[in-house]
C-alpha cells in the first residue's frame, strides 16, 4: 500500500506546483496522474521515489505499507519506477540487464527472463548488446526489467509514449497483465486515458 | 579549388603520418635487428633462464601495481566527482611531481633513519637508528604501492572526465529504483563502465612499469633486481658479461610489455564480467566514499610529507637522526642551483613548451584535416600506441643506433625528434578524445550560414576547445619536462633538460643541493597545471 | 628578406651540423653528480678564460656515455669533429678506450708534467693497463674506512678485526652493491688480505687457477659476514654517495670511501657528523689514479692539452687538494717543486682524515680481476 500525506511540491520560485495532495493506494489497485506540461508529475513520482531535485523544495509524507519511508534511500523503500527516459545498462546485454534487476533470492531468474522476452516477441534479442536496440524495442525491454523486478508498488511515467499503435497494444496487455498479477499498487502518468486498463482513479495536477 | 586544397592537405596529413611511421619503424626495427643479430638463440634462451627471477619479479609487481593503482584511483575518482571541490585540483598537480624526489622522499620516510622512525624515537628514546633489515619481500610491497600511489594522479585526471561520460547519476536513479543498493551501482554498473574506458591510461602506466629506472634502482627488490634496471647497468657497463646481456634483455623486455598487456585485457574482461554478473553488492549497504576519501588522503598526505622533506632537505645543513627538523640551515643548495642552472633550466622550460604547443598543432591539423578520413585516425591510432607500448628505453635505444645510421643529422635533432615522439601519443589521445565530445552540430550550423572551416575553426570550435586544449599542453609540458632517458642514452650527456642534472646531482654527495634542484624542477609543470586546471574547473563558457 | 634567409640557415644548421655547437674550445666531459667537482672545475674554467680558453663542463652520469660517443663516431668515421676534448677516466673505462684506439696521444709532453710523482708506479699504469702516454695523471685516491667515533672506539683496521666488528655490531656495516666502482675496489682491498702472494693480483686473471682459490676464499669471507651487515645483505647502498647519509644517521657506524679526505670535507660541509673519523687497514689500502685523457677526434687538441698543463700545475693542485675545496690528494712530487709552490699545499690539521702513519699503498689489481670478482659476485649472490 502507498500512501501520500500532504505533499507539497515548489519551484525555485517558490511557486507551488502540487499543493495538498493526498492519496492512497491499495495493493491492486491502479491510479493515473494526468495533467499538462510542467505540472510536475515527474517530480512527484521522484518525490515518491526519493529522489529529489536542488531546485525544488519539498515537503509532505509517504507511507509504504503504513511505514514511513521519508528519511530512506530509494533502493530501501521498496517503491519502483519506470522512468519517462528509462535506461538499460550500455554495459550489459539484453539478458544481463534483466538479470540484474530480478530479485536475488529467486532461482528461476533466467526462465523467467526468456519467457518475458518471449510474452514481448523479443526472445531473438536475449543477448543482444543494448545499443543495438530500437526505441520500441528498448521501452520494452525497460518493463520487461521492471516486471522481472516483482514490485509491489510500482510509479510509471509515460511507459507507452515510445512504442507505435500496433506494439503498443501487445505491450499494453502484457503489462497490465502482470501487473495485476503481482497485485501491484500502481501509480501511471499518461497523457492518454485511453492508455490505461481499469484505472480506480484519476488524479488531476 | 577548393577541393584541390584539401586533397593536398589530406595528403600532408598522410605525409607526415608516413614519415612518422617510417621513423618509428626504423627505430623499432633497427633495435630489433641489432639485438637479433647480435644475438644466439641458444645464448637468448640462456639468458632467459638466468634471468628468471628478475623477470618474475618485473612482472609481478607492475602487474600488482598497475591493479592496485586502477582501484585505488576508482575509489578516489568516485570521492573527487562527488565531492567536487578544490582538492581534485591538488591532486592533479601531483601528476607533476618528479619521480625521483618522491623514491628519495619515500626511502626517508620509511627508513629506519626516517621520519616515521625519527617520530616514533621521541617516545622511545632511543638515540641510534634500529637495525635496518629490509629484505626484498618489503622491496617488492614498498616498491608496488609507491608506484601504484605515484600512477593515481594521472589515473584520476583521465578518469573524472570518464566518470562524467559516464552519466553516474542517470545509472544511480536507474539502480536504486530496483532496489539495489549505491554499492551495486558502483561496482555492478559504474565500476565496469569505467574501466573499460581506462584501457588506454592503463597501457601508459604498465608501458611506464616495464620502463622506469628510478623506482625500479631507489625502491625495488635487488636479488634479483628488475629487468629494468639490468637494462640501464648494462647500457652503462664495462663488464663484457654485462654488455653481452644487453640484446637478450632488450627482447625480453618487449615480449614482457606484450605478456603483460595480453594478461591485463584478458584479466580486464574477466573483471568486467565478474562485476558485471555478480549479486554480491545488490543487498550491501556501505559507504563506498569512505573508502575513496581514505586513499585520498593517504595520497595527499605521503606527498606533501613527500614535498615537505624535500624542501627541508634542500635548506637543511646538518639533519641527522633523530631530529625531527634541520638543527642547522642553509640556501647553499638553491643558489648553487640559481646559479649554476638557470639557464638551462629556462632553456628546458621553453624547449618543452615549444615541443608541445608543435606537436598540439600537428595533432590538431591532422585531426582537423582528416575528419572524414578514417584510415588516418587509425594509423594515428597506431603510431601512438606503438609509442606507447614499446618501453620508452628500448625505443631510445633504437634512436641512439640509428644515430649511428643517419650521421648528418645533428644530436641536437635527434634529441628534440626524441621528446617529441614520446609526447606524441598524449597528444593526440587527449586531442582526439576532445574533438569526439566536441558537438558537431556547432560546425554544422556554421557550414549552412556559408562560413569556412577555417574561420569556424578559429572563431568556434578553438574558443570552446581552449579549455581542453590548455589541459593537453599542460599534460604534455609535464610529460616532456620530466624526460631524462633522452638525455642519457640518445644524447649520452650533449644535450639535457633539467631532470637530468637533478638526477646527476642525486647520485652525488649534495642531497640539498638536489633536493633544491628537485623543488625546482617540480615549480613549472605544478604551476602550469595548477592553473590550467582551476581555470578549467571555474571558467564559464 | 635576410632575416628570414638567416632563420632558415640557423634552422638548417641546427639539424644538419652533427655536433653541438659550442663556443666552448674545450668541451670536457666529466661526471657531474658532486657540487664540490663541480665547483672546482667552475674555478678552473674561470681561471682558463684569462688565459682565453673557454672550457665546458659536459656534466654526465657516467663516463660510459662518453665512450659510446667516440665509438660511434669511430664506426661512423668521423676522424676530425668530435664532440667531446676532454675526459676524465681511468680503470677499465682507459682499457676499453685504450684497447679500441679512441684516445690521441702521447699527451704527456705537456710542460706541468714534469711534476709529475713519477716514481708512483701508478701514474704508469692504471689499473695494470700500461698508460703509454696516453692519460695523464690528475688526482690520487686511496681506500679508507669512515667511521663514527662515538660509536666505535677502536675501528678494525684488518679483514680478521672486521669481521669481528660486523658480527658484533650486525647490521652496522654495508658497501656499494657490486658492480658499483667502490663496491669492486671493497672486494680488491679484501682479496688483498686474503690472498698468500699478493703479486698474483698484478698478473692477468687468466693466470689464476681454475677454480682461483684466492676468489673462492672471497666468497667465503662474504658469504660469512652477508648476514650481519645492513639489511642482512639482502639490500646494498647503489653507490658510496649513498653511503653518507646512512652513516651520518648513524645506521651505518662503518663505512667505506676511496677519496681519505671524504670525511673532512663532508664535516666541513655539514654532510657527516663532527666525530667522523678516518682509518684504513695497516697492512695497506689499494690506492689508484685517476687521469685526463683526449679522444681520437678532438677539434681542439691543442687547447685541450692547455687545459691539462693547467689542471696538474701547483697551483691547481693545491686547490684540488684542499679540504675546504675539493680535498682530492695530489699527483705531484713535493722534491719537484720550490718553497713557493710547496707553500700552496697547507698543512692538513683535520682530525676527520687519516691519522699521520704510514698507510702501504696497494697497487690496483690488473683490470681483468674486476670483472672476474664481479662475475663471481654475481655468481654466488644474485
Amino acid at each position: 500500500m502507498l500512501e501520500c500525506k500532504y505533499i507539497n511540491i515548489q519551484n525555485e520560485k517558490n511557486i507551488f506546483l502540487i499543493e495538498n495532495l493526498n492519496f492512497r493506494i491499495e495493493q491492486s489497485q491502479i491510479f493515473t496522474l494526468t495533467g499538462p506540461s510542467g505540472a510536475g508529475k515527474s517530480t512527484l513520482l521522484k518525490y515518491i521515489c526519493g529522489i529529489k531535485q536542488n531546485s525544488f523544495t519539498y515537503s509532505g509524507d509517504i507511507f509504504v505499507n503504513k511505514s514511513l519511508v521519508n528519511h530512506l534511500p530509494t533502493n530501501q523503500r521498496e517503491v519502483r519506477m519506470i522512468f519517462q527516459n528509462d535506461l538499460l545498462f550500455p554495459h550489459m546485454n539484453v539478458m544481463e540487464n534483466l538479470l540484474f534487476a530480478a530479485p536475488i533470492t529467486d532461482k528461476k531468474n533466467k526462465e523467467d527472463a526468456l519467457f518475458l522476452l518471449d510474452k514481448l516477441n523479443l526472445s531473438h534479442l536475449s543477448y543482444k548488446n543494448t545499443n543495438t536496440l530500437s526505441g520500441g524495442e528498448y521501452s520494452r525491454i525497460c518493463l520487461a526489467r521492471i516486471i522481472i523486478n516483482k514490485p509491489s508498488i510500482l510509479l510509471v511515467d509515460e511507459p507507452f509514449s515510445n512504442l507505435d499503435a500496433k506494439t503498443k497494444n501487445m505491450t499494453r496487455e502484457f503489462f497490465f497483465k502482470n501487473i495485476s498479477e503481482m497485485k501491484c499498487a500502481t501509480l501511471i502518468v499518461s497523457h492518454d486515458l485511453d492508455d490505461i486498463y481499469n484505472y480506480d482513479k484519476v488524479i488531476k495536477l | 579549388m577548393s577541393g584541390l586544397k584539401l586533397l593536398i592537405n589530406q595528403n600532408i596529413s598522410f605525409l607526415i603520418i608516413f614519415l612518422l611511421f617510417g621513423i618509428v619503424f626504423l627505430v623499432i626495427g633497427n633495435i630489433l635487428y641489432e639485438s637479433i643479430n647480435q644475438l644466439s638463440f641458444k645464448s637468448f634462451m640462456n639468458d632467459l633462464m638466468n634471468f628468471l627471477p628478475s623477470i618474475s619479479v618485473t612482472f609481478f609487481n607492475n602487474i600488482l601495481s598497475t591493479i592496485c593503482a586502477i582501484f585505488i584511483a576508482f575509489f578516489i575518482t568516485e570521492y573527487l566527482y562527488k565531492k567536487s571541490s578544490f582538492s581534485s585540483s591538488f591532486l592533479i598537480v601531483l601528476i607533476s611531481f618528479p619521480h625521483i624526489s618522491y623514491c628519495i622522499g619515500i626511502t626517508y620516510l620509511f627508513a629506519t633513519s626516517g621520519l616515521f622512525a625519527r617520530l616514533f624515537a621521541i617516545f622511545y628514546g632511543n638515540e641510534v637508528p634500529f637495525i635496518s633489515s629490509r629484505g626484498d619481500g618489503l622491496a617488492n610491497f614498498i616498491y608496488i604501492f609507491s608506484l601504484a600511489l605515484r600512477e593515481v594522479p594521472f589515473l584520476v585526471l583521465i578518469g573524472l572526465s570518464v566518470w562524467k561520460k559516464i552519466n553516474p547519476n542517470q545509472i544511480q536513479q536507474q539502480v536504486s529504483v530496483l532496489g539495489h543498493s549505491d554499492l551495486s551501482t558502483l561496482m555492478n554498473c559504474i565500476f565496469p563502465l569505467w574501466i573499460k574506458s581506462m584501457g588506454l591510461p592503463i597501457l601508459i602506466i604498465i608501458a611506464f612499469g616495464f620502463s622506469n629506472f628510478e623506482f625500479s634502482s631507489i625502491l625495488g627488490p635487488q636479488f634479483p633486481d628488475m629487468i629494468n634496471v639490468k637494462i640501464i647497468v648494462s647500457w652503462y657497463s664495462t663488464n663484457t658479461e654485462l654488455m653481452r646481456h644487453l640484446n637478450s634483455l632488450i627482447m625480453i623486455t618487449i615480449l614482457g610489455v606484450g605478456l603483460a598487456i595480453l594478461l591485463l585485457f584478458f584479466l580486464r574482461k574477466a573483471i568486467v564480467s565478474y562485476f558485471t554478473n555478480t549479486r554480491l553488492f545488490i543487498s550491501i549497504n556501505y559507504n563506498t566514499l569512505l573508502i575513496g576519501k581514505f586513499f585520498f588522503l593517504i595520497v595527499i598526505l605521503l606527498f606533501t610529507a613527500i614535498i615537505f622533506i624535500t624542501f627541508f632537505l634542500s635548506i637543511s645543513k646538518s639533519w641527522f637522526f633523530p631530529s625531527i627538523f634541520p638543527t642547522t640551515f642553509t640556501l647553499k643548495g638553491w643558489s648553487y642551483m640559481i646559479e649554476n642552472y638557470s639557464v638551462l633550466f629556462f632553456h628546458s622550460i621553453f624547449l618543452s613548451a615549444i615541443i608541445s604547443i608543435f606537436n598540439l598543432i600537428i595533432m590538431t591539423y591532422m585531426i582537423e584535416i582528416s575528419q572524414n578520413i578514417k584510415n588516418i585516425f587509425k594509423m594515428l591510432f597506431l603510431l601512438s600506441l606503438m609509442i606507447l607500448v614499446i618501453p620508452q628505453n628500448i625505443m631510445l635505444m633504437g634512436i641512439s643506433n640509428l644515430m649511428s645510421s643517419l650521421p648528418f643529422f645533428s644530436i641536437k635533432t635527434w634529441f628534440y625528434f626524441s621528446l617529441f615522439i614520446y609526447i606524441l601519443p598524449y597528444t593526440y589521445f587527449m586531442t582526439k578524445q576532445s574533438y569526439d565530445d566536441f558537438n558537431p552540430q556547432y560546425i554544422e550550423n556554421a557550414d549552412v550560414l556559408g562560413i569556412t572551416r577555417l574561420k569556424s575553426f578559429f572563431y568556434i570550435k578553438l574558443p570552446i576547445m581552449t579549455n581542453d586544449f590548455l589541459i593537453i599542453f599542460g599534460v604534455s609540458f609535464s610529460v616532456c619536462f620530466y624526460q631524462f632517458l633522452q638525455g642519457i642514452i640518445v644524447t649520452k650527456g650533449e644535450e639535457l633538460l633539467f631532470n637530468n642534472e637533478v638526477l646527476i646531482l642525486f647520485s652525488g654527495e649534495s642531497i640539498s643541493t638536489a633536493s633544491s634542484g628537485s623543488l625546482l624542477n617540480f615549480f613549472p609543470a605544478g604551476l602550469l597545471l595548477t592553473i590550467i586546471y582551476i581555470r578549467y574547473r571555474y571558467a564559464r563558457m | 628578406m635576410n632575416f628570414f634567409f638567416n632563420i632558415f640557415i640557423k634552422i638548417l644548421s641546427l639539424i644538419f651540423i652533427h655536433h653541438s655547437l659550442y663556443s666552448a674550445d674545450v668541451n670536457f666531459h666529466a661526471w657531474g653528480g658532486s657540487v664540490i667537482i663541480n665547483d672546482f672545475i667552475k674555478q678552473a674554467s674561470k681561471d682558463l678564460k684569462k688565459k682565453n680558453i673557454i672550457l665546458n663542463h659536459t656534466k654526465i652520469t657516467d663516463i660510459a656515455e662518453s665512450i659510446k660517443i667516440l665509438e660511434t663516431d669511430k664506426k661512423i668515421n668521423n676522424l676530425q669533429k668530435g664532440s667531446i676534448d676532454l675526459m676524465w677516466v681511468n680503470g677499465e673505462n682507459f682499457h676499453r678506450l685504450k684497447k679500441n684506439q679512441l684516445l690521441f696521444g702521447p699527451i704527456d709532453t705537456i710542460d706541468n708534467y714534469k711534476f709529475i710523482n713519477t716514481l708512483d708506479q701508478s701514474m704508469h699504469n692504471d689499473f695494470g693497463e700500461p698508460v703509454e702516454g696516453l692519460e695523464v695523471p690528475w688526482g690520487r685516491a686511496q681506500f679508507v674506512l669512515i667511521y663514527d667515533s662515538k660509536l666505535i672506539q677502536k675501528p678494525p683496521q684488518t679483514i680478521e678485526q672486521l669481521r669481528k666488528f660486523i658480527k658484533n655490531n650486525p647490521g652496522r656495516f654495508t658497501y656499494p652493491q657490486i658492480p658499483d666502482f667502490h663496491g669492486t675496489t671493497f672486494l680488491k682491498q679484501l682479496l688483498y688480505e686474503i690472498v698468500d702472494d699478493q703479486s698474483i693480483l698484478q698478473k692477468p686473471f687468466s693466470n689464476c687457477l681454475n677454480p682461483c682459490e684466492p676468489l673462492k676464499n672471497l666468497m667465503i669471507y662474504l658469504k660469512d659476514i652477508h648476514p650481519f651487515l645492513w639489511n642482512q645483505g639482502k639490500r646494498f647502498p647503489k653507490s658510496a654517495a649513498e653511503t653518507v647519509p646512512l652513516l651520518s644517521n648513524r645506521e651505518l657506524w662503518l663505512t667505506i670511501s676511496f677519496n681519505p679526505n671524504m670525511a673532512a670535507v663532508n664535516v666541513s660541509s655539514g654532510n657527516l657528523r663532527d666525530v667522523t673519523r678516518t682509518t684504513s687497514f695497516i697492512g695497506g689500502a689499494i690506492g689508484n689514479t685517476h687521469y685526463l685523457a683526449i679522444p681520437f677526434n678532438s677539434p681542439n687538441k691543442k687547447a685541450s692539452l692547455e687545459v691539462i698543463n693547467y689542471l696538474i700545475s701547483p697551483q691547481s693542485q693545491a686547490d684540488k687538494s684542499n679540504i675546504e675545496i675539493w680535498g682530492d690528494p695530489t699527483v705531484l712530487d713535493f722534491t719537484k717543486m720550490n718553497e713557493i709552490q710547496k707553500k700552496m699545499f697547507l698543512d692538513k690539521q683535520s682530525v676527520h682524515i687519516l691519522p699521520n702513519y704510514q698507510i702501504p699503498y696497494l697497487e690496483e689489481p690488473h683490470y681483468s680481476w674486476t670483472e672476474a670478482i664481479e662475475n663471481e659476485w654475481f655468481k654466488t649472490f644474485n
